[in-house]
């Protein structure tokens, strides 16, 4: 470098620094630039440094290493080349030796290759001898290996791990295969089941990917799901529409014309419709003078008995045996790989009998002793899995502990009972609160996808059961509650199971209440209100069915019968009037979502107000009463509080025990109490429920008067008493909410209809030749007319053309035979002619003569 | 000359024997002797004593033999009481004491009618009413012309009036086949019913003329109350089964008694009947003078005229009994098709109905139709109608048996378009106020009534659109009687609406109809009266089942669950609050 570019050089480098932007924040001193820790200003441009072909380097196996070809090689052998070529003694090697080295280490090199391609072989030969563990779970269809195995079809899990490794395994074989070759020491036997193998593989329906394993959260996501899109349906169904059918999609074009006429609507597609509310036709118009009731119609059996659909069933059957098949296999691998498959068979089994999964289930009782583990598993050991879903919930609980002593000493093994006596002995001797026990281990022995004939049997168990419900909730001296309580859950799972048919018999049920309450409205001997029998099937119903929906094919029936029931049975007793609000409270239950007004209800809750209240309370005259529910005439003496001792009365709850007691055991104020304060509390839950309908006031402004009067009565105790305030607060207030926030009613607020209208239809380009009947037929037949006319006229021109045609060729044929006739006349006369004028010649030739001869 | 005979025959008759064959075999045998022989006419009351047995076999064989016995004799006229009853007539003898015991065993036949045995009561019935044909057809062919025995007839109607014990079959017998169907047997009936009920009453006799009435009616006072509830209910039951009663003249065709003959002018029957009563005849022919003197004379029974009185005063006498509102609510469901068309003067139920109108409850209800038929067709005037019909819709209407028939006349008396718009409003807002408290089946009714209404009132149409920014709160006053000044036009029919919203779906969705347009020209009411608890269930329930029931979205915990976690003490006792069931203890 010159001073003068040193100096250009040094300047620069200033200029650069100033402009990095001061010092200041320049936490680094050096900014030279680096490569590799380098500083890239002492490279030299053009050094090939780090610029090897780094490809070369894949090639040079077997090769001399680059530092020996370098020295050694040509051009090589530079005595000053390096100072390791030289002895430890410091004496430079001689060439032999040098060579001697070189030798030695490709040697070297030579056997270290041979050792890893040694190492290789032993490596693939033992992969080879794993690939036929792994093979078993790919699926091949060896013979000899299927023989020996049970068949088992691969997981899904497992089916795209063994994908991978599938493809994997190919690939090394393929190597494996060119090197084995190449090194001869193929295998004649070996090579012809690998080729097998091979074509197998390839020829093998690759297995498809499958869906990963859900996680955790994916699982519960899903549920989540499951859960909104039933909610879904449900509101659907609640506003009376199809669950399944969106309404864009379905009848939307008629919804939408219905809304807006078009304007060349004239309404004459008006057609009286029979149904148009599903009214039903109604009495017979002979019944209506003493309507009421047709007495003597018995309650008929015939839904109850079982209706076996055999078709279905044989498709249920195939479907079953399918599945049957694959557990079994599954089953088959389980000793196995027992680690594996724990988690499918649980899944398995999950889903197959998860209607079974509610045994003891129990929210409020949870005991997990290892014996009891050891129970629960041995007794329902399809569903062993279960202990992990309940753990995980926390929320599935365990059999209590005498229960589950108890079910140890059971059998485990039951006939499936046809009849209620045959259920009745099956559980003879057993304890109550084991029946659920019991019934589930039936339900479990006698599942429908065991056994196709298993289905009729829970179809014929199924009503037992019902039965069974009814016996129990009023033939045991307390309200079997818990085992209700299992009950209940079984029935629902069996009616999921059993669909048409649980409904069939539900209806059955029904019919048979309705009946009989026709019976004694008729005979007017009994009061006709239900049990604790039927309040309990009423309860189970709502249980189990939606009872939000619009209809329903149970509870639609169901509620008609309970509003019967509340509206036409005549009260008696305090039994009764408990068991109307029982009624009353169940038809809250049913409406709690979709909240339907039921009228009944509120009169009966009103009109018991009026009958338990002490005498004097409400005047005699029933026009004087606030409201315009409907009073009986009831044997009030029954009913009525009496004023003595009235005051040390507290509020009891009602208990459904009190339906076996006598009418007579429940003349007492306790009762009387309970009843009216249990009425003001329904009453009170009504009013929330139907805060928000428009004619809320009105509903109300009975059953608000009655409170008014009931609170300022002053025998009450004070419980009873403080009630009744807060009832009438609480109602008093909603109804002030309710007139406050309503307006007029504006239902008529639809677009004006269109005017029909009549113009004539133009035709563009009208012509007279064209026929525009808008009569199909007509025109068809007016068509066929007129091409009748054509051809018949058609016809007649050609007859016409042919005899023409005739007529001139006979002319032609008479023609030539007169010509030909002239011709030979022509001829004959001329003849003739010729003769004649020949002997007239001659005749005046001889007159010529004799003239000559006379003048000569 | 008896006496002897019939006590060896007594000897002869083991009357301790409780063998009832072997009496029934007695009393053919006696039967038998009495054909054979006169002399054997003892035999007679010996028959009438078997009457009196206990068995009922027995009776029943003997009466029927004792008809056997009499009925010749009757057609013979040999029981006709003789000219001149002088003792010493051995045949005049004979016949006094054949006549006597005869009219004993007349007696018999009517106590029969109310012993508790049906199968008595028909064969007596029909062998008394055979013994009227036959003394009937004997008394005609003595006097010439038509005649009816009324004097037995009378006796079996009072038996049958007062009978304890009427039996199904009995009044079956009775009202099918023959007072149902013969036109002379009604007639007779019912006049002498009409003497029987006054005379039970007490009251005097309506006509002027002397009293046809049998001397054991003669009495002046008031029988007991029972014995007037036993006659109501009997004679009800008779007139209540009542539909063939002739419209034209030439459908009195059927006589029990044979035809007279309209041609022949009625002779007074100068011979002398027998039985409990001289003169029988005398009512009929009063009947007669008031309409038949212009024109030929008819005989009575061929007259339509005098069986539309006679009618008419029967059911005057009738209704004067002391009504049970079970008849009377039967009365009241008959009276416009029964009674009304019938009668010569329709007013003379305007009292009755009138009252019945008033009474209120039920009972109101059902005289609607009657009064209804009163003032379109006889130009009864009623004031104030509309009110008192508003005042009908009280708490009970929509729960009460006859609500449909009720609501087919509103629809009528609500039909005219002239009546005012407030007049309408008011009992449209009281419908829909008491639909809120009704059951399914009569909101059915109302909602298209309401709609008929809406149609033809126009001006009622604010009632379901009003105007948005009007008074919020209800004009309405329920408590006003006075349908005018009920304030109902300013209301609107929130109660509707919230029908809507009805647990019947049915219901909610015949609600509905008042959102829709206002294009149907009306509903027909008929279509939706006959609906009840029964018949809407047993629509849903055999309803055409599309897919399965939907399943609660949620498993049920269990029947009753309590809300709170119980502790193992707690578990026991089990006293937990359900949750929405707070009242109630499981």
């Amino acid at each position: 470098m010159t001073p003068e570019e040193k100096m250009l050089e040094r300047f620069t480098r200033e200029k650069q620094s100033r402009a990095k932007g001061g010092a200041m924040f320049n936490l680094e001193e050096e900014s030279d630039l680096t490569h590799y820790g380098q500083s890239l200003a002492g490279l030299d441009d053009f050094d090939e440094d780090g610029l090897g072909y780094s490809d070369d380097e894949d090639d040079n196996r077997g090769a001399i290493g680059g530092d020996i070809v370098s020295h050694s090689h040509f051009g090589g052998f530079d005595e000053a080349t390096g100072p390791e070529e030289t002895h430890e003694d410091g004496r430079p090697k001689t060439k032999a030796e040098i060579m001697k080295e070189v030798i030695a280490k490709s040697k070297f090199h030579k056997h270290e290759r041979q050792k890893e391609k040694e190492e290789m072989d032993d490596i693939t030969k033992e992969l080879d001898d794993e690939l036929e563990d792994i093979r078993g779970l790919l699926g091949f269809t060896d013979q000899a290996a299927e023989e020996r195995r049970p068949k088992r079809a691969p997981l899904p899990s497992q089916k795209s791990a063994a994908n991978r490794a599938l493809d994997r395994i190919a690939d090394e074989e393929k190597e494996r295969q060119k090197q084995d070759r190449e090194s001869g020491i193929l295998d004649k036997d070996f090579d012809d089941s690998y080729d097998k193998h091979i074509r197998e593989l390839a020829f093998d329906r690759r297995a498809k990917p499958q869906d990963r394993l859900k996680t955790e959260e994916e699982i519960a996501q899903e549920e989540v799901e499951k859960l909104e899109k039933a909610e879904k349906a449900r509101k659907r169904r609640m506003e009376g529409l199809s669950d399944e059918v969106d309404p864009k999609e379905q009848g939307g074009f008629k919804k939408r014309r219905k809304a807006a006429p078009a304007a060349d609507d004239l309404d004459d597609d008006f057609a009286p419709e029979d149904d148009q509310f599903g009214l039903g036709t109604g009495m017979d118009v002979g019944e209506e003078e003493f309507k009421g009731v047709k007495p003597g119609r018995m309650p008929s059996k015939k839904r109850r008995t079982v209706k076996v659909d055999v078709d279905s069933d044989s498709e249920e059957a195939e479907g079953d045996d399918e599945e049957d098949g694959e557990e079994e296999s599954s089953e088959g691998e389980e000793d196995e790989d027992e680690d594996e498959e724990d988690d499918d068979e649980e899944d398995d089994s999950e889903d197959d009998f998860s209607d079974l999964d509610m045994t003891m289930e129990r929210p409020t009782k949870k005991l997990s002793t290892a014996k009891d583990e050891d129970d629960e598993d041995d007794m329902n050991d399809m569903s062993a899995a279960k202990s992990k879903k309940s753990t995980q919930s926390g929320k599935k609980a365990k059999v209590t502990a005498d229960a589950a002593a108890a079910a140890a000493e059971l059998p485990f093994t039951f006939p499936c009972p046809t009849s209620l006596g045959h259920f009745m002995t099956i559980i003879d001797g057993i304890d109550m609160k084991d029946v659920p026990t019991v019934v589930h281990r039936i339900r479990a022995l006698y599942h429908p996808k065991l056994s196709p004939q298993n289905k009729e049997k829970m179809q014929v168990f199924y009503p037992v059961l019902l039965d069974y419900i009814f016996q129990i909730s009023v033939s045991e001296i307390k309200f079997p509650t818990a085992a209700l309580n299992t009950l209940v859950r079984h029935i629902y799972a069996m009616t999921s199971q059993l669909g048409d048919h649980a409904t069939s018999c539900i209806l059955g049920f029904l019919e048979a209440f309705e009946s009989e309450l026709q019976m004694d409205l008729a005979s007017g001997a009994r009061s006709g209100f239900p049990k604790g029998d039927k309040l309990c099937f009423l309860r189970v119903l709502g249980q189990i069915y939606s009872t939000s929906d619009f209809q329903h094919q149970v509870i639609t029936p169901a509620q008609f019968l309970m509003s019967q029931y509340l509206g036409q049975c005549q009260v008696g007793s305090v039994k009764d009037i408990a068991s109307g609000l029982m009624l009353c409270n169940l038809f809250l239950d049913y409406q709690s979502l979709s909240k339907r007004v039921v009228p009944e209800a509120i009169n009966f809750l009103s009109s018991s107000l009026v009958y338990l209240a002490p005498k004097g309370t409400f005047s005699e005259d029933v026009n004087e009463l606030p409201g315009s529910f409907p009073i009986q005439e009831v044997n009030i003496a029954a009913l009525q509080m009496t004023t003595k001792g009235l005051k040390s009365v507290e509020v009891e709850r009602l208990s459904i025990d009190m339906f076996k007691l006598k009418d007579t055991a429940l003349e007492k104020n306790t009762y009387r109490v309970a009843a009216m304060s249990a009425a003001a509390d329904i009453l009170l839950k009504y009013a929330i429920l139907y805060a928000s309908t428009t004619a809320f006031s009105e509903m109300f402004q009975g059953p608000l008067g009655l409170l008014e009067k009931l609170s300022a009565v002053a025998d009450f105790s004070p419980s009873l008493k403080s009630q009744l305030l807060k009832t009438q607060d609480r109602i008093q207030k909603l109804q002030g909410f309710s007139t406050d926030s309503r307006t007029p009613l504006q239902l008529q607020a639809h677009k004006p209809v269109p005017i029909a209208s009549y113009v004539p239809k133009f035709e563009e380009g009208y012509s007279l030749d064209k026929h525009y009947d808008p009569d199909v037929e007509r025109s068809q037949a007016h068509k066929l007319q007129v091409q009748y006319k054509k051809e018949k006229k058609g016809a007649i021109r050609e007859l016409r053309k042919d005899a023409q045609f005739v007529a001139r060729e006979k002319l032609r044929v008479q023609r030539e035979k007169d010509s030909e006739y002239n011709a030979k006349i022509k001829g004959i006369m001329s003849g003739l002619e010729a003769d004649q004028g020949e002997k007239n010649a001659e005749a005046r030739m001889k007159k010529a003569k004799k003239m000559k001869g006379k003048r000569n | 000359m008896a006496v002897p005979k019939r006590n060896r025959l007594e000897a002869k008759v083991d009357p301790s024997a409780k063998n009832i064959k072997d009496a029934v075999e007695q009393i053919r045998l006696l039967e038998r002797q009495v054909a054979e022989s006169k002399t054997h006419l003892n035999n007679i009351v010996t028959l009438i004593q078997f009457c009196e047995d206990d068995s009922s076999k027995v009776i029943h064989a003997a009466m029927h033999a004792l008809f056997r016995v009499f009925s010749p004799m009757l057609s013979k006229g040999e029981l006709q009481k003789p000219k001149k009853a002088a003792a010493e007539d051995k045949k005049a003898t004979v016949t006094l004491w054949l006549r006597d015991n005869y009219v004993k065993y007349l007696n018999r036949m009517c106590a029969i009618l109310d012993l508790p045995e049906a199968g008595l009561q028909v064969p007596a019935l029909k062998i008394l009413l055979d013994i009227v044909k036959l003394e009937s057809a004997h008394l005609s062919t003595l006097s010439g012309s038509h005649h009816f025995a009324n004097d037995i007839y009378l006796n079996v109607v009072d038996a049958l009036l007062n009978c304890n014990n009427m039996s199904a079959p009995l009044l079956e017998e009775f009202t099918q086949k023959y007072f149902g169907f013969y036109d002379d047997l009604r007639f007779y009936f019912l006049k002498n019913a009409a003497q029987i009920i006054d005379a039970a009453l007490g009251s005097k006799p309506r006509k002027d003329n002397k009293a046809p009435q049998s001397k054991k009616q003669k009495t002046t006072g008031q029988a007991p109350p029972a014995k007037l509830a036993l006659i109501l209910e009997n004679a009800f039951a008779i007139m209540e089964t009542l539909k063939s009663m002739p419209t034209e003249v030439k459908e009195l065709d059927e006589f029990w008694t044979g035809n007279p003959d309209p041609n022949n002018e009625k002779k007074e029957y100068t011979g002398e009947s027998f039985g409990f009563s001289e003169d029988e005849d005398d009512t009929v022919e009063d009947l007669t003078k008031d309409t038949s003197a212009s024109h030929v004379k008819k005989h009575p029974l061929l007259t339509l005229f005098n069986h539309r009185r006679v009618f008419s005063d029967c059911w005057t006498a009738l209704l004067q009994l002391p009504f049970t509102t079970v008849i009377y609510k039967k009365t009241l469901l008959i009276v416009h098709k029964r009674i009304i068309p019938h009668l010569p003067q329709p007013t003379v139920l305007m009292d009755f109905l009138t009252d019945s109108y008033n009474a209120g409850g039920a009972i109101s209800l059902l005289a609607l139709k009657g009064l209804f038929v009163l003032i379109t067709e006889h130009n009864l005037d009623y004031p104030d109608f509309f009110q008192k019909l508003y005042m009908l819709f009280d708490r009970n209407l929509m729960h009460v048996k006859y609500r449909a028939r009720f609501f087919s006349q509103v629809d009528i008396f609500l039909s005219s378009p002239l009546l005012p718009a407030q007049l309408v409003a008011a009992f449209i807002k009281r419908m829909s106020r008491l639909g809120l408290s009704s059951p399914p089946a009569s909101i059915v009714i109302i909602i298209p009534l309401i709609y008929n209404l809406l149609k033809r009132h126009p001006t009622c149409m604010q009632l379901i659109h009003g105007k948005a920014d009007s008074e919020k709160n209800d004009s309405y006053d329920a408590l006003q009687d006075d349908p005018m000044k009920s304030n109902a036009l300013q209301s609107s029919l929130w109660e509707l609406q919230t029908l809507q919203n009805h647990v019947a779906p049915n219901v909610a969705t015949l609600a509905k109809i008042f959102n829709e347009q206002f294009t149907k020209p009306s509903y027909n009411l008929e279509d939706f009266l006959d609906h009840t608890y029964a018949t809407m269930f047993q629509n849903e329930i055999t309803k055409k089942r599309k897919g399965e029931a939907a399943i609660a979205v949620d498993a049920p915990k269990g029947l009753f669950v309590a809300a709170v976690e119980m502790t193992a003490e707690e578990v026991g006792e089990q006293d937990a609050v359900v949750p929405g069931w707070e009242s109630w203890s499981f």
